[in-house]
This record gives structure tokens, sequence and C-alpha cells, in this order.
């Protein structure tokens, strides 16, 4: 119809109509366009808002480089990798919604804002002072734009207004400190006596019954560990590549097609004299000129005294004719092969150009140098072939996933097809093994249900650097308990060791009651031969003392008046019976009071803050795409 | 049905304008210049915003620095002066905090009860309240704080109310409910292990049942 009206319309009522409909895609279609957005190239979507990749993976790679730094020799890409991405995603979605929450307030942030926190980066500056190209420069080497770091950087900040407003302005009262310190900093006058299960465990003898009981009754620790190996067909671009020809003509055609790799471009640096054809000069005359001239060369008159006093060409006639250094490309095609095959000082012959006739007198020669194709012939043959093995590879990988899923009962089909042979793994466990096992996502396929259950080929597994398998089972060995010949020594040592606890725990019950009657506890403690700990003021950071003792001795409830006592195991199996005779409150410094204040203030700023996160995921809308990272 | 041809399709759009014309005009007039107005008032109030924003940003820096007398002056202002703003109930949760420093817990409970009256959102009130309740319990006003912490509807920030309701009923000596109180924070699988550390603590000085 649109159409229609434009070729017709005469008058100003069509015109006018058409105006209206121009008009309300101009106000209204230009936002569909803004937002329309493909939720291919996004992480997430908080509430109908896009979060893109990008912006994930800025924060997987903060994330990543965090737990690098943290484990150090020990980090593990393969073990780390799901739980980073995992955090890099929460953190990208918390970072959504703080924005959205700030924007729902009406903050802002303004251009002169951006602009300060941009000059107080370190990165960005020189001589202390913010330098604009080393910032675009910084930014690019990231990878990214200044408008999208920019962007970032905004909500970044708008962020950090809600998390310093809410979490920066809480406060602990003085009563709240004084509870804290009198707490924190009270003393306690303690008394202990730690009962060993080694006292115990050497003088203690079993007879088989119970050796065969308590094998029996904890089967699970005694149980050989579930193994299974896999066949599997791999196919790798480096074992395509071995199988791959190259001709001569196509590694000459690579050689010059990847020459700036090898050689310098060439150089040359030429004088000339130009005698211009135009309305003045025709062709003979030009010619005629141009011959006299290169006879008074030959005769021994200076190139350069010529060329300034003849030549027509206005840019380079002052200069004696010099053109400087060019490369190939530059010059008209005429001029540049007689430039090129010239030896240096020669002088050549008139050359025609669409400008008229030139002398060329070549100066010097740079560049060039570099390795020639027999010296980079093998690299370049490795080279091609593994292109070409890349490309055969990608072919291959899709009909292998196809033909291992369509016949999902063997391999043999899709090994026949492909050309490729079975190959088998030794058996291993949840924990990996040699070759391919030790690869993680290899290891979950081989005990998964389709693979160890169904008996079934496993999807395809890309390996990395070109290369991928599908594994199926070979052999499955479940988890079996082992004879009690076998593990009896073991069976015996933590026979030992329960028993043991057990017998400390006694003793130490019996011996609680006995303080708690009103016996003196370190008769006690000397006839049974233990080491009594005569009473001393102890505090919650004191350092001379077994930590776990220290942290039971602070949990024990004090009564008003009589000492209070009270026994505990230990994590070692050893039992350990306290008494405490006396609490008194701790003094502390003012320093220690206001750092007990700060630390109050943040612990009550975090947590609230932390809620008001939380309340924010539990009311948004968020869609997660983990299928993007 | 007939199909018309182009000359007289042209002629029904002649039509509809003759009747409609005046009032499409009108529409468009209107729109463009509620587009317009629309766009100075939006630019004015993007201006104001990104002052207070500017401001805010001062106070906070003022606030972290130490420099009280400062901060509190320019924060009175800013309230006294844009009460609407979203920005306004952490400025007067940020007085507050310094209110509570110099131990003016008068005046803190009144920016807390302003911040938690205004609250544009049920977060904020909640952490205006729960701060609020504090600043009652440390003026010994313990009913009224209990009151306060015993809110119907705490969301997220249950363990929160629970801490607080634990250090009340500790005040008022009613061991067995601030035993609870505790308990239930602690249970709280959101509490930070800061907190629960001090909880413990508070905990274990009740004395009574702890194995």
């Amino acid at each position: 119809m649109l159409q229609v009206i434009r070729e017709r319309a005469q008058g100003l009522i069509a015109w006018l109509i058409i105006g209206a409909i121009v008009l309300s895609f101009a106000l209204w279609g230009i936002n569909d366009y803004l937002t329309d957005d493909d939720s291919g190239f996004n992480a997430a979507t908080v509430n109908g808002i896009d979060v893109s990749l990008y912006e994930y993976q800025v924060a997987y790679q903060n994330e990543r480089a965090r737990l690098q730094q943290m484990f150090g020799d020990r980090f593990d890409s393969d073990l780390f990798d799901d739980q980073i991405k995992k955090t890099a995603l929460e953190r990208v979605i918390d970072n959504e919604l703080l924005t959205q929450f700030a924007s729902e307030l009406g903050f802002r942030i303004s251009d002169a804002q951006l602009a300060g926190r941009l000059h107080g980066i370190e990165a960005f500056q020189q001589d202390g002072r913010f330098s604009r190209a080393l910032y675009e420069q910084q930014v690019q080497a990231s990878g990214e734009t200044t408008a999208g770091f920019e962007y970032r950087m905004r909500r970044a900040l708008l962020a950090d207004q809600v998390i310093l407003g809410v979490a920066g302005t809480d406060f602990a009262t003085s009563p709240e400190v004084d509870e804290v310190a009198r707490l924190s900093k009270q003393q306690r006058e303690l008394a202990y006596v730690r009962i060993e299960q080694a006292k115990f465990a050497a003088e203690l003898q079993f007879d088989d019954a119970e050796i065969e009981q308590f094998y029996r009754e904890n089967s699970d620790r005694f149980k050989t560990e579930e193994q299974v190996s896999l066949q599997y067909v791999e196919l790798s671009v480096d074992e395509l590549a071995k199988g791959i020809e190259v001709t001569e003509d196509e590694l000459r055609e690579y050689y010059e097609e990847q020459k700036d790799r090898f050689v310098t471009p060439e150089e040359r640096r030429a004088r000339h004299i130009l005698i211009q054809i135009d309305d003045d000069t025709d062709a003979d005359a030009a010619r005629k000129r141009i011959e006299e001239l290169r006879q008074r060369i030959e005769q021994g008159e200076d190139f350069a005294e010529l060329a300034k006093q003849y030549s027509e060409d206005p840019g380079s006639a002052t200069e004696g004719g010099d053109l400087g250094f060019f490369g190939r490309g530059i010059m008209d095609p005429e001029f540049e092969d007689v430039a090129f095959a010239l030896e240096v000082g020669e002088v050549s012959q008139p050359v025609r150009t669409q400008f008229g006739y030139h002398l060329i007198k070549l100066e010097a020669v740079r560049g060039g140098e570099g390795k020639s194709f027999a010296e980079v012939r093998e690299q370049l043959a490795s080279e091609l072939k593994r292109k070409k093995a890349e490309r055969v590879y990608f072919d291959k990988v899709e009909q292998l996933a196809n033909l291992a899923y369509e016949i999902p009962d063997s391999l043999e089909p899709v090994a026949e097809e492909l050309g490729l042979s079975i190959e088998t793994t030794p058996l291993f466990g949840r924990s990996g093994g040699p070759g391919i096992a030790a690869n993680r996502k290899v290891v979950d396929a081989a005990f998964s249900d389709d693979v160890l259950i169904e008996g079934l080929n496993s999807e395809l597994i890309e390996l990395g650097r070109g290369r991928s398998v599908v594994v199926r089972k070979l052999s499955h060995q479940p988890a079996a308990l082992k004879p009690l010949d076998e593990v009896r020594e073991q069976v015996v040592t933590l026979l030992r060791q329960q028993k043991a606890r057990q017998r400390a725990e006694q003793a130490g019950k019996a011996l609680v009651e006995d303080i708690r009657q009103g016996k003196d506890p370190e008769q006690l403690a000397k006839q049974a031969g233990y080491q009594w700990q005569a009473p001393r003021w102890v505090s919650r950071d004191s350092r001379d003392l077994d930590a776990e003792i220290l942290r039971r001795a602070f949990s024990i409830p004090v009564p008003e008046q009589a000492p209070a006592v009270a026994g505990a195991s230990l994590g070692n199996g050893d039992f350990v019976v306290l008494r405490v005779s006396a609490v008194r409150d701790g003094e502390i410094s003012d320093d220690e009071r206001q750092s007990i204040a700060r630390n109050l203030a943040s612990i009550h700023g975090l947590e609230s803050f932390s809620a008001l996160l939380k309340t924010l995921r539990e009311r948004a809308e968020i869609q997660r795409y983990p299928g993007n990272l | 049905m007939v199909a018309k041809t182009e000359q007289e399709q042209l002629e029904d759009i002649k039509h509809w304008w003759e009747k409609n014309g005046k009032f499409v005009l009108v529409v468009i007039v209107l729109a463009f210049s509620g587009a317009i107005g629309g766009k100075v008032w939006r630019d004015y109030q993007a201006a104001t915003e990104e002052r207070l924003s500017v401001e805010y940003e001062t106070l906070l820096q003022q606030v972290q620095n130490g420099e009280a007398d400062q901060a509190l002056q320019l924060g009175s202002r800013f309230i006294e002066q844009n009460s609407d703003s979203g920005y306004a109930v952490l400025v007067a949760l940020a007085l507050a905090k310094l209110e509570v420093e110099r131990e003016q817990l008068d005046n803190a409970r009144l920016r807390l009860q302003w911040a938690l009256d205004q609250a544009p959102d049920d977060t904020l009130a909640h952490v205006a309240r729960l701060r609020l309740a504090r600043v009652l319990m440390a003026q010994d006003q313990l009913d009224q704080a209990l009151g306060l912490a015993s809110v119907a509807e705490t969301g997220e920030f249950a363990h929160n109310y629970a801490a607080i309701k634990g250090d009340i009923y500790q005040r008022k000596g009613d061991t067995a409910l601030a035993r609870t109180a505790y308990q239930a924070a602690l249970e709280d699988g959101d509490t930070s292990p800061q907190l629960r550390n001090l909880l413990q603590m508070k905990l274990d000085a009740l004395g009574g049942a702890n194995d």
C-alpha cells in the first residue's frame, strides 16, 4: 500500500499520511532496533535486561586470576573451571541486580564522576597524570572498546553507591561494643587433664569374632574402588596430518602467500627525471629531450643536478629527483618494473608512464633479506598439512558424532567408516587414570548412566587442541568387598582406634563425675596416671594451649558459684576433662575498643547488605544461559 | 467483494482524511510537544540527579575519612533540600551512623525513623528498622526495640532479626528466649561465619543447656 500511495500521491493529503507513518516508525521503531538482541550473545537475562557474554568473560577472567593467585601451583583449571564459571555468572547477575536497584532508586553517575574515577586508575597514568592515549591503549589491549569499558565502569559505580550506602553506613553502639569486649576479652581460670587414647590402644587385644564383626559392620571402608575400562576412537588433527600429502606447487603458493613472515619486503631508493607529455610537449618531443639528458649523464654530468634543472616532477625536482625508499605497489607499474630491475648506481633507459618519460637512477636497496623457500620448506609443509588436516577434522568430527549416535551399540562401524582404529584404556576409577582417562570429561562420561549402565557410545568428547573421542564401556568392575585376610591389619587398626577412643571417653566421663562429687582432681589424675594441668588464667587468644581445648574451655557455661567441670572428645580421639574455677571480664585498651567497634560495624553492614542482595535475587526473574558460557 | 481500483482507494483515503484530519493533526502536534517537553523535563531531572549523586559520593567519602562535622552538615542540608531523592534514605542511614559514633542516640533514632518511614522499598526498610532497634536497645528502650524486631515479614533478613532479639532478651535477663533466638540465627544458613562466631560466643556466655 505504501508503494501505491507513494507512486500515485498528488497533493498534500497523501504526503501527510506517509509522513505520519514514517514518523511513527521513527519514534517507536528505533527502540526495538536498539534493544533487540540475540540471546546467543548473553550470559543471562535479569528482569528482562540482558547481561552480555563479554561482561561475564571479564568476571570469569578476574575470578580465574584470583583463584590462580590463591592456589598457585595447585591450581588445576579443569578441576576449578565449573566453579569459576558459576561464581562469575552469579557475580555479573548480582552486579546487574544492584545496577537495576540503583536505577530504581533514581541513582545516576555523571560524566564527571566517571571521568574522575578513570583518572584515578593508576594503570592509565603516566608520570602521575591521566593519559588518554595510555587509557585507550590499555583498554584496547584487553580486547575492549573504551565505550564498552566506560559503560561497565558506570554500572560498577552505580552498584558501588548501593553497596557503600548500605554496608558502609552501619555502626556499633556502645553497649554492643562493651558486650563483645567483655566476652571476647574474658579470662578463665582453667585446669584440665588430657586422657590420651594411645594409652589404651596399646593394651587392647581383639579376638577373631570381634574383628570379623567390625569388618562386616564397616564393610564400606574395605571395598575396592569401582573401576571401568574403555574402548574409544580418537580423531586428532595431528594424526590426520600424517596422512596428508602436499604438492610442490601448493607449497610454493603457500610460501608466496606467507612470504611476509619469512622475508622483509624489499625497498628501493631512486632518483628520477620526468619530462611530461602535455599540450606543449608531444610524446616524440618528450622522448627526444629525455634522450638528450641521458646522453649528458653518460658524458659525466651529475644526475641530481640535471634533475634539479630539468625534471618536471614538482615533488622531487628540488631534491635532485630523490624519491626516497619505496616498496612494491607504490609507483606506476612500468616505473616499478624498471626501478626493481636496476643495479645500484645504474641509470635506466627512458621509461614511458602515464605521466611522460622518466630516467631512473637506483641509489640504494634495503630489505628483501630472509629465508628462502628451501630453508622453510619443511616448516611450511607441516603447517600446510595441519591446515588441511583441520579441514578434514571438522568434516570427520561431525561424521563421528553422528555415526556414534546413530549406531550406539558398537564403535566398529564408525571406526571402519572413518578409517580409525579402536583403542582401549586400562581400568581406572572416578579419580581418572592414564591417557585419555586423565581428562575430567572422559571420566565423567565413563561413569555416566548412558555409558556405564546402558552400555551405549558416549557423546563426542572434545579433548581440546584438535582432539576428539567417542568412548564406550569395555569392562566394569563394581566396588567389591576385599577379603578379610587382605585387609585384616587395616581392620585391626581402625577397631583399635575406635575402642581406644571409647575407653578414653569412659575414663574421662567417670573422672568428670568424681570431680563433680567433690573429690580432689589432682589426686584422681595422679592415681590414674594422667598429667593434671594446674589452674591458670587463660584468654581466648592464649597461644600456649591446644586451640581445641581452649575453645572448649570458653564454651563451658559457668554457674555463678562453684567451679564448672566438663568433658569433651577431641578430634584425635583423646578426651579432655576441664575445670573452670573462675571467670573475669577482660580489660581493653582504647585501641582495642575502636577496633572492636569497626569490626562490629562492618559485620552488621555486610550482613544487612547480603540480605538485601538476596532479596533482590528472590524478587528478580533471572534466566541463565549456561550453554553460552 | 469487488476489488476497488487504486483511484477509488485514494478517494477513500481522502474522505477519511476530510473527516478525521484535524483530529490527527492535533494528536500529532500534542505528541510532539509532549515528547519535547518530556525530554526537557527528563534532561532537567537527569542533571539534578547527577548533582545529587556527586554530593552523595562526597558525603560517603567524608564518612569514610572520619570528617564527621562536614558530613553531618552536608547530609542534613541534603535531606532538607532533597527529601524526595532516592539518595535521601541512604544519606539518613549515613547520618545515623555519625550520630551513633558521637553518642547522639536521639538524633540517630530520628534519622533512622525517617529512613524507615521514607524507605522506597522494603529491603531498605528492613535495614533501617534493624538499626533503629539496635539504637533503641542502646537507649535501654528494650520493649520498643523488641516491638520493632518482632515485625511479621522478615524475608531474607530473618537471621538479622533473630540475632537482635537474642541481644534484647539477654538484656532483659530472659536467658531461655535469648538462647532460642541466638540458636535460630545460628541455624540460618545465610548467617556469615563472622556473625556466627559472635553469636556462638554470646550463646556460650548464656550458660545452661550447652554440652
